[in-house]
């Protein structure tokens, strides 16, 4: 719980923190910062965007896609000098996402300004055309209901 | 529920918006606006306060004002992107009102915004050496006159 041994933050920002993400238990990538996101498509591509004030995107910005997930890790780090007041949070911050079944990880892109990391990944137009599939349910004769 | 959800969506988000609201009314003067992470230190004589803005036009999403030692910031942030599925994002109206110390300089401002962090920069109207008080002796007057 680094958020709350960070004594010079004050007791209004561990509310703050704590507001911000009140499932950290839920939290896939324990012990690290959480990231706010939102996404849609826009054009015929899936668009990722992940809220990361205040890092630098050429050193401390990692972006991942492998077997459908796309994590995001990122590194802020603090240049403020000695003990002063301050509600922002520092360290690692990282998350992963599920993206959509018909997006392609070979044509993923990821643009950074303004403190939004947005990732841009093309839709496969044959995953898209692809059809459900009925799976038929079989009856087991054996396994009595308990 | 689509695929394309993120994991995070549902009651987490709801709450996390709700539970966000009721404390802007300790930030600023309406219920709307939402509150801005800040943090403030001095550097190199002047005194540094940063507000965490990320996804702001700096050019027409952001005013930035200074009354006294009154430092306010205005921040809009306009929702882009129809048919979006998900987001976790604040939208709409974020504001800060934050006592500067005493000795600042409200003509000498500067602000910058990078990377979604607004830096405003105030210097200090000149230094000021000590002043010495003088110390009266209640009850001694009496003894040059």
């Amino acid at each position: 719980m680094n958020a709350f041994t960070h004594w010079e933050k004050g007791p209004l920002a561990d509310v703050l923190d704590w507001l911000d993400w009140p499932m950290t238990a839920l939290h896939p990538i324990a012990g690290h910062h959480f990231m706010r996101a939102e996404d849609c498509v826009e054009d015929g591509r899936y668009v990722l965007r992940a809220e990361l004030p205040g890092v630098d995107p050429e050193k401390d910005i990692d972006v991942t896609a492998a077997n459908g997930v796309l994590t995001i890790k990122a590194e802020r780090h603090r240049d403020t000098p000695g003990r002063h007041h301050s509600e922002f949070r520092y360290g690692t911050f990282a998350r992963s996402f599920a993206l959509p079944p018909d997006a392609d990880e070979d044509h993923i892109r990821a643009i950074y300004g303004h403190g939004i990391l947005e990732i841009t990944a093309d839709l496969k137009q044959d995953a898209a055309e692809r059809e459900s599939r009925h799976i038929p349910v079989m009856v087991n004769q054996h396994i009595k209901p308990t | 529920m689509s695929a394309q959800t993120l994991p995070g969506q549902g009651p987490g988000s709801d709450l996390s918006d709700w539970a966000g609201s009721p404390l802007s009314t300790l930030h600023g003067p309406t219920a709307v606006t939402q509150p801005i992470r800040t943090e403030e230190f001095p550097r190199d004589g002047r005194y540094m306060v940063r507000f965490e803005l990320p996804g702001i036009d700096p050019e027409h999403g952001l005013d930035v004002s200074i009354e006294a030692q009154v430092l306010t910031v205005h921040a809009e942030r306009a929702a882009s992107a129809a048919g979006r599925y998900h987001t976790e994002f604040r939208y709409g109206t974020f504001c800060s009102h934050m006592t500067l110390p005493a000795g600042i300089d409200d003509s000498d401002v500067r602000a910058t915004y990078e990377n979604g962090i607004l830096e405003v920069s105030v210097g200090f109207a000149g230094t000021h050496p000590a002043r010495k008080i003088n110390v009266a002796i209640a009850g001694d007057a009496g003894s040059e006159g």
